[in-house]
């Protein structure tokens, strides 16, 4: 009993460090039943790879730890836009973005919102981690890193980190409409989201696509359970976007339960090749 | 208006001389630690010693690219690095990763700090977050518009480094692990293995496809591209010919030079697109300067790549006694084919491969048909050491 007792406890723990990006409104209710409180809202206009909400359909929700999400790459337009947005939000506690660009012109105006960097594909060690650390709130570090890589970040952060814990790896981000060019070039219908297979490696990807470009996902889902035990986490990542409802909530009762057939470990215990020659 | 800069990439100390003989103002290459194209020979701590002094000596600069994304263990060795270059003398690091940013700033590095292309850099917020952290030069994202790069001029005064010829990637730079998935190579830390370039299928139709983009050309874009102030017209190609960069070098000097000279020849520029579009293996267009490229700018099925076969051989020396050309083959020629000479100071100018040709031991030849075999024959016109002979351009 008091072992069921303190297992259900480390769940909760674990649990309340979930930062949940908002596939779907009307999931918000299981979300917040089973102990999540923090939600990562996509803006609409600013973000490509995602199920996206406008600013009015943010400030709405009525859930307690509100982020937003921008990954979208600015161009000089895109930053003019968002510097006149961003007073329009309300209740929120932070902002997550890849542009560097949103860091500058955020820092600089008190909106008393924390400000969470989430580069894809950079920081990866632990010099460049605690750079932003003074600078920002947290910052999400890569996921293509192997767990040792990633434990001594964690070990070395100035301040808690983000890192993925369940979802698909974003893997390319394109400013190109991938999916409408070869829709056009073929005649084919378009969808803005589908898989894709290298036909020589038989490597399959998932694809989306908005007006400001495309997004390739990995075919299997991360699930980072080893990353559980890790101390200085400041939020798990948690995307549950292109994943049937049901796995997501049933992920969420066992957290560190065995992969299934269509997760995997990512790079955690697979180092990526630097130079050819050295292998 | 500031600096004009043509900017040329070098694979090995050869290609660097051939880049700054043939009109580049400075040039970009690798070392062989840090550095993309990890895979590549690159650059020895002794052959950047070598190609500063020979760049110095004319009046030009060297850029060493520190543009890997940092992991962990990839961090030992960088102080040291970075150090020794700057003692070197090159002028400029190309970096991507703050760790380095931050560094060369602790270190007091003299060398100038150029962001690189990996960035994506898009807008003019944060080109102030580089610059305040000591960039004197940002690389823009090769999805820039022309919008974009006047705006971030105007509003920031920093260099600008622009890519204006060559290859291109699907994905914004750094914003892409494909190979990483695909291969299990780093393609932020020079494994990029070139995914995209793959033939894929999707789930709902047999019809195979891939998402190469056509390459990047903009010699319609040079005037209007040095008015709203680029600074740097950066040439992409660390793996590519001695022939390809003396010929891409050759005409993008020559249309710098016509547009600050206001000389601008329509004509002359038309004969440069061709030269050009012959010179590489693949189409090439805009791309984003003046929109987001559409379904035409990219390839979908394999294609055909045709190896070019016009570079005939490289002048070693000229005895101009005898008027005797002494060169290196590179490809088949024979008496009577129908060539031209270009080189650093000599226009193309068309020449008939004379009756007589000899090997380096004076030995008649019937035709030069070895890979790098040394070929004499008599020529009026007075070449120089590293002009090249190609196969007549008839256009």
């Amino acid at each position: 009993m008091m072992l069921e007792t303190a297992c259900l406890l480390v769940l909760r723990n674990m649990i309340s460090k979930i930062m949940m990006v908002v596939d779907s409104r009307e999931y918000l209710s299981d979300y917040m039943k089973v102990g999540i409180s923090t939600f990562l809202f996509p803006l609409k206009g600013y973000t490509v790879g995602y199920n996206d909400y406008s600013i009015e359909e943010i400030n709405s929700s009525v859930v307690s730890n509100k982020y937003v999400l921008v990954n979208r790459l600015l161009d000089c337009r895109g930053i003019d836009s968002f510097r006149e947005i961003i007073s329009k939000f309300s209740g929120i506690k932070g902002l997550v973005f890849e542009d560097i660009g949103i860091y500058n012109l955020v820092s600089k105006l008190n909106l008393g919102m924390e400000l969470i960097l989430f580069q894809n594909h950079f920081n990866c060690n632990y010099d460049s981690v605690n750079f932003w650390l003074d600078r920002v709130d947290s910052v999400v570090i890569s996921n293509e890193l192997t767990l040792d890589e990633v434990k001594e970040i964690t070990t070395k952060a100035k301040k808690g980190i983000v890192v993925h814990l369940y979802g698909y790896n974003q893997v390319m981000y394109s400013r190109r409409k991938l999916l409408t060019n070869w829709s056009e070039e073929f005649s084919i219908p378009f969808k803005d989201s589908n898989l894709i297979e290298d036909v020589a490696t038989r490597v399959r990807f998932r694809v989306k696509e908005n007006e400001f470009g495309t997004v390739m996902f990995s075919d299997k889902i991360f699930n980072g359970r080893e990353l559980l035990d890790l101390s200085s986490i400041r939020y798990y990542y948690v995307n549950p976007n292109m994943i049937d409802h049901d796995k997501i909530m049933a992920y969420l009762a066992n957290m560190s339960r065995n992969l299934d057939e269509d997760e995997d470990s990512g790079f955690l215990y697979r180092e990526t090749i630097y130079k050819l020659k050295e292998r | 208006m500031g600096l004009v800069e043509l900017l040329a990439p070098s694979g090995d100390l050869n290609r660097l001389k051939i880049a700054l003989l043939y009109g580049a103002d400075a040039v970009y290459i690798g070392g062989q630690d840090f550095s993309l194209r990890a895979n590549a020979k690159n650059f020895s701590i002794d052959d950047i010693k070598e190609a500063v002094v020979f760049a110095h000596n004319l009046n030009k600069r060297v850029y060493v690219t520190v543009n890997i994304v940092f992991h962990n263990k990839n961090i030992k060795g960088l102080e040291e690095y970075l150090l020794t270059l700057d003692s070197i003398g090159v002028d400029a690091f190309i970096v991507s990763d703050v760790l380095v940013m931050q560094l060369m700033a602790k270190l007091n590095i003299k060398a100038e700090l150029h962001v690189s292309t990996q960035a994506s850099i898009l807008n003019y917020e944060t080109v102030k977050f580089y610059k305040d952290l000591g960039a004197t030069r940002v690389v823009m994202a090769r999805e820039a518009s022309k919008e974009d790069i006047r705006r971030i001029k105007d509003e920031t005064g920093v260099d600008i480094e622009c890519f204006v010829h060559g290859a291109m990637c699907t994905s914004f730079s750094g914003r892409c692990v494909l190979s990483n998935y695909a291969t299990n190579r780093d393609s932020n830390r020079g494994g990029c293995a070139q995914v995209c370039r793959f033939v894929f299928k999707a789930d709902n139709t047999d019809q195979v496809f891939s998402m190469t983009p056509m390459d990047l050309n903009m010699v319609n874009n040079i005037r209007e591209m040095i008015r709203i102030g680029v600074n740097s017209f950066k040439v992409e190609g660390r793996m590519r010919s001695a022939y390809y960069i003396a010929t891409v070098i050759y005409v993008y000097r020559r249309l710098i030079d016509m547009v600050l000279n206001n000389k601008m020849d329509d004509e002359k520029v038309n004969y440069y697109l061709k030269v050009l579009n012959r010179c590489a293996n693949r189409d090439s267009v805009e791309q984003f300067f003046n929109g987001v490229p559409g379904k035409d700018e990219q390839y979908y099925l394999g294609r055909d790549e045709v190896s070019n076969k016009d570079f005939l051989g490289i002048v070693l020396d000229y005895d101009k006694n005898n008027k005797v050309v002494i060169l290196e083959q590179r490809n088949y020629f024979k008496p009577g084919d129908e060539v031209e000479f270009f080189g650093p100071n000599l226009e193309e100018i068309a020449f008939v491969i004379p009756s007589e040709l000899y090997d380096e031991k004076d030995n008649l030849l019937e035709v030069a048909n070895h890979p790098q075999m040394i070929v004499k024959f008599s020529c009026e016109i007075e070449l120089k050491r590293d002009d090249m002979m190609r196969v007549k351009l008839d256009f």
